[in-house]
């Protein structure tokens, strides 16, 4: 069944279309959730909010975006408000990488690796990491991401090369880094990249 | 904004080869003189090829829990469905608060328009002023003028109200309010 039906079907209360969705999206609001939360728990019941949202919501939907578009909307809408409430807190203490003890590991000899990537960009300010992940992980083009977060492509790129700048800042001792830089002293030579 | 910032924001364009050739070639320029530049477009094109060939185990690290996709469809199921309402979207939205807000609206342009109308023509309304020339009793004409007015006022505003009250749009994301 083609996304515009299952939208069509959702927008008229079809739970079973609109179940469709959430299996085709669920993973990618998942990783958001983790990269902004650093906490699986609440990272899963936040991904079940942004859902939540989006059903009560879709009848609205008038597919001028992606449904991924507006989708990811509504989780930088809640994710925004969430980021207000937690300044509003005091004293509360941020979950670190060394919180993520139930993780999945990788191959074992690479998790410190990946880890620390994983880390320098979950440190980065929200708009940076939502370019990151929008195309590094979800692989949108420039358009795609300039239609998601609502700013011009220019805007996309220049936020790229910050993002990278202050992961650049995180790592640039680290060896993963020195692999991918000096690539004739390590392993990835001739790596995609972009 | 220095040369070499407006040079730097330039590496994401030449990374996927998308800057104008003689743009392309002033950065060359650039970056044969200026080696801080040279090192920052090695290491922007090293932080590429690094977050591309990473993905595969970043993503393992991010991979949703099974049964994460069960959880939020159970939630859904517990959720009003988004046409709970019985009425058609057409009469959604239009409450009493619109149906007395558009009498009042009829009796105020009633009383503004009566009053006009004795200021130019004498007379208390259009009907009046019909039923003088008709030569219908006064009582009537009274009566008649009143009536058809306020009706006629009445169905107009009370369109107009509907009309509003239906592109009304609630906010576009609502919260349950839930703590999660």
């Amino acid at each position: 069944v083609e996304e515009r039906q299952l939208i069509e079907r959702s927008r008229s209360g079809d739970r079973k279309a609109f179940g469709c969705l959430v299996r085709q999206y669920y993973a990618r609001i998942f990783r958001s959730a983790l990269l902004f939360l650093k906490d699986r728990a609440r990272a899963e019941d936040f991904t079940q909010e942004v859902f939540l949202a989006a059903f009560r919501s879709v009848r609205r939907f008038e597919g001028r975006s992606s449904f991924y578009s507006w989708l990811y909307g509504i989780y930088l809408n809640l994710a925004r408000k969430r980021l207000r409430d937690r300044g509003r807190e005091t004293g509360r203490k941020e979950v670190t990488i060394e919180g993520w003890a139930s993780l999945p590991a990788p191959r074992a000899e690479r998790k410190e690796d990946v880890m620390a990537l994983v880390d320098a960009v979950t440190s980065l300010p929200s708009e940076l990491r939502s370019v990151v992940e929008l195309c590094y992980f979800d692989r949108l083009s420039y358009r795609e991401i300039a239609g998601v977060l609502g700013c011009p492509e220019g805007t996309v790129k220049s936020r790229l090369y910050y993002a990278k700048e202050k992961i650049r800042e995180k790592l640039k001792d680290h060896e993963l880094f020195r692999r991918y830089r000096y690539p004739s002293d390590g392993e990835p030579a001739e790596e995609k990249e972009s | 904004m220095s040369e070499c910032t407006a040079i730097r924001e330039q590496f994401e364009d030449r990374l996927c080869g998308t800057l104008p050739p003689e743009e392309e070639a002033a950065l060359e320029v650039h970056l044969d003189r200026c080696p801080a530049c040279r090192g920052a477009w090695e290491d922007f094109r090293a932080l590429s090829r690094m977050l591309s060939g990473e993905r595969d185990e970043i993503l393992q690290v991010l991979a949703a829990p099974k049964g994460l996709a069960d959880r939020i469809l159970d939630a859904i199921e517990g959720e009003a469905a988004p046409y709970a309402s019985p009425h058609p979207r057409e009469t959604r939205g239009i409450g009493p608060l619109a149906i007395l807000g558009s009498w009042t609206l009829t009796a105020l342009v009633t009383i503004v328009y009566g009053a006009l109308f004795y200021l130019f023509f004498g007379k208390v309304g259009l009907f009046e002023w019909l039923g003088a020339r008709l030569r219908v009793p006064p009582e009537t004409e009274y009566l008649l003028s009143m009536g058809a007015t306020m009706t006629m006022l009445g169905w107009l505003a009370f369109f107009l109200f509907s009309i509003s009250a239906l592109r009304e749009e609630p906010r576009v994301f609502p919260l349950s309010g839930k703590k999660t």
